[in-house]
């Protein structure tokens, strides 16, 4: 499993103030060094393609959708798929190796410590940060920003380890286990080796001659142990500390979990010629919607009846949540989604099960808005298209994401209203913007000059179209797996709760 | 534990967290004076800290703590002998 980001509260603006910098920063958790070029060695730039990533999941064993579900990750932590932090290790000792040449001293310890996410398709650069008889300092860098760190000590391996014993085996092709929040503390077993034997190491030549191909399975089991058995599923490997041990022809690397704390658990292995521990932080699930059933007490039958409501961004989130508002009402809903189909479909289920209508358009806000609507001819709309809300290494401004945000939140906005006019020239349209445009928190600035630009882009769009009418009440944050990223557990609404009195004044026409 | 103690451990557990054998700690060091600490390695201190002395800090404790100095008091409150 793989690199880490920051899940706690907390931020280099906050550096000096206090021991603790969750104390400070509420919002944006992550701290940014930029770091430059001068004085470090270039070991080596590449980019981790798709290809390179898949084979690695499948050599490895570890995929978990962080890593390899395009669909799934959009709704976690990382947002985009994120490269193995074992995949940077071996890439950045392999191009280490090859730089020493064949009287490299022997490694007995590598410790690793994954800072930021590190992206499929963005360029990075392995680094030799410093260099003495005794150790050998990495990083990988990327966007300038330190990803991953690396400290590779010298010296001879040990001869022998304790062994951890007892468990059960996990075999290849298991997980990723969901293991619903229960406690994993104490648990112990073993991680076969992803077969065939030596065809990972394959990919890392000279890594190999220098630690060994079993050492390289090795740390192969330790990304699978993470990403699929434990913590499994919502996990994150945030850090390793191994010593090197004498090879022992294992198949298997043993482990046993440790005690969760303040969000982290520790994983001791032993096996395949290392011996150590794995850091691994367990951030909360993504944040599922309520089906439809548990929110039929917010809306009284009938209450939207007559309307036809075209919900943009209507497969998760807050449009998820008001799609089966809507049609608990009454109204004939019609959602839509950019890349969720399967999310959109099962809102669909939902509301048909609850006795709700509801369809599915997919809708692109980058494409013409005319080629996509076709004949739908709503009397209602909600926009809820969203762009990435934060990007953990954004800076305090970022072109791209501004870009990026102005693309959806204005642009978009604009072409669907003028397109949605066309066929109902009293639309009436629900566009939410946040309250956090009085007071944005750091890491959201672009995302929020996009929702206070499309207010006044409303309001334009009125004066240009009189008969439409467009809602852009500012709402608090509410439980999304947006939100959950900024870690603000006890600052979200519930979503559903928030967005009934906005969905009233939208179809009752106040 | 006296203080003296404290903090040739706590020396240790930073050395070892922040992976620099130079680290100096005193009673108003914070995140300012060294340079990988942030909110990141900082879990992975409070955790280290545990470990070394035996001890469970809660998150209001953590929260709580101003300076190493203050980090040090909660340990001698926490840690016997």
């Amino acid at each position: 499993m793989t690199t880490r980001s920051n899940l706690d509260a907390g931020g280099a603006d906050h550096k000096g103030q206090s021991l603790c910098p969750m104390r400070k920063a509420t919002f944006f958790p992550y701290s940014v060094r930029r770091v430059p070029l001068l004085g470090c060695v270039v070991l080596g730039e590449t980019s981790f393609g798709w290809d390179e990533q898949m084979r690695f999941a499948r050599l490895s064993g570890d995929h978990n959708p962080i890593h390899v579900d395009r669909i799934a990750v959009r709704r976690t932590l990382p947002a985009r798929l994120v490269v193995h932090g074992v995949h940077l290790l071996l890439w950045s000792l392999d191009l280490l190796a090859g730089q020493l040449g064949g009287g490299r001293p022997a490694v007995s310890r590598i410790r690793a410590r994954f800072l930021r996410f590190t992206y499929v398709d963005d360029p990075v650069r392995g680094e030799i940060t410093s260099r003495t008889d005794g150790e050998i300092r990495l990083r990988v860098v990327g966007g300038g920003i330190v990803r991953a760190e690396f400290w590779i000590t010298l010296g001879m391996a040990a001869t022998s380890a304790s062994a951890i014993g007892g468990g059960e085996t996990y075999p290849p092709g298991i997980g990723p286990l969901d293991h619903g929040g229960a406690s994993i503390d104490g648990r112990r077993g073993q991680v076969s080796f992803t077969f065939p034997a030596g065809a990972l190491a394959a990919h890392f030549p000279d890594a190999k001659l220098w630690i060994g191909g079993e050492r390289i399975d090795a740390l192969a089991a330790a990304t699978r142990l993470v990403g699929m058995i434990y913590p499994g599923l919502h996990s994150l490997l945030g850090g390793l500390d191994v010593r090197l041990v004498a090879e022992d022809g294992a198949a298997a690397l043993p482990f046993e979990m440790g005690e969760q704390r303040h969000g982290q658990i520790d994983a001791t292995i032993s096996g395949g010629g290392i011996v150590g521990r794995l850091d691994c932080r367990v951030p909360r699930p993504p944040v599922a919607q309520p089906p439809s059933e548990a929110l039929r007490h917010l809306v009284a039958p009938g209450r939207y009846a007559g309307a036809r409501v075209l919900v943009v961004g209507g497969s998760r989130g807050v449009g998820e949540a008001s799609a089966k508002l809507l049609a608990l009402g009454g109204a004939e809903v019609v959602i839509t989604y950019r890349d969720g189909a399967e999310d959109a479909a099962a809102v669909t289920r939902d509301v048909a099960e609850a006795g709700g209508v509801c369809s599915v358009q997919r809708y692109d806000t980058a494409d013409p808005a005319e080629e996509q609507i076709g004949p739908i001819a709503p009397t209602h709309a909600c926009w809820f298209a969203t762009p990435v809300m934060v990007r953990p290494d954004a800076m305090p401004f970022d072109e791209e994401q501004m870009a990026a945000c102005r693309s959806v939140l204005i642009t978009g906005l604009r072409a669907f209203a003028s397109t949605i006019h066309s066929r109902r020239e009293d639309l009436r349209l629900l566009c939410p913007s946040m309250q956090w445009v009085d007071a944005p928190p750091p890491g959201l600035t672009e995302y929020l000059m996009a929702k206070a630009a499309g207010e006044v882009a409303a309001r334009s769009i009125e004066a240009m179209l009189p008969s439409i009418r467009i809602l852009t009440p500012r709402l608090p944050a509410m439980a999304t797996d947006q939100t959950a990223r900024l870690n603000l557990a006890s600052e979200v609404r519930d979503a559903a709760e928030t967005i009934v009195p906005h969905l009233d004044r939208l179809i009752g026409g106040c | 534990m006296d203080r003296d103690a404290v903090f040739a451990t706590l020396t240790e557990v930073f050395r070892e967290v922040f992976f620099d054998d130079d680290i100096e700690i005193g009673e108003a060091t914070t995140a300012a004076d060294i340079a990988r600490w942030d909110s990141l390695s900082n879990i992975q201190m409070v955790l280290a800290v545990e470990r070394a002395f035996r001890i469970r800090l809660t998150a209001a404790q953590v929260s709580g703590l101003k300076d190493v100095g203050s980090l040090v008091t909660v340990i001698q409150g926490k840690a016997k002998g």
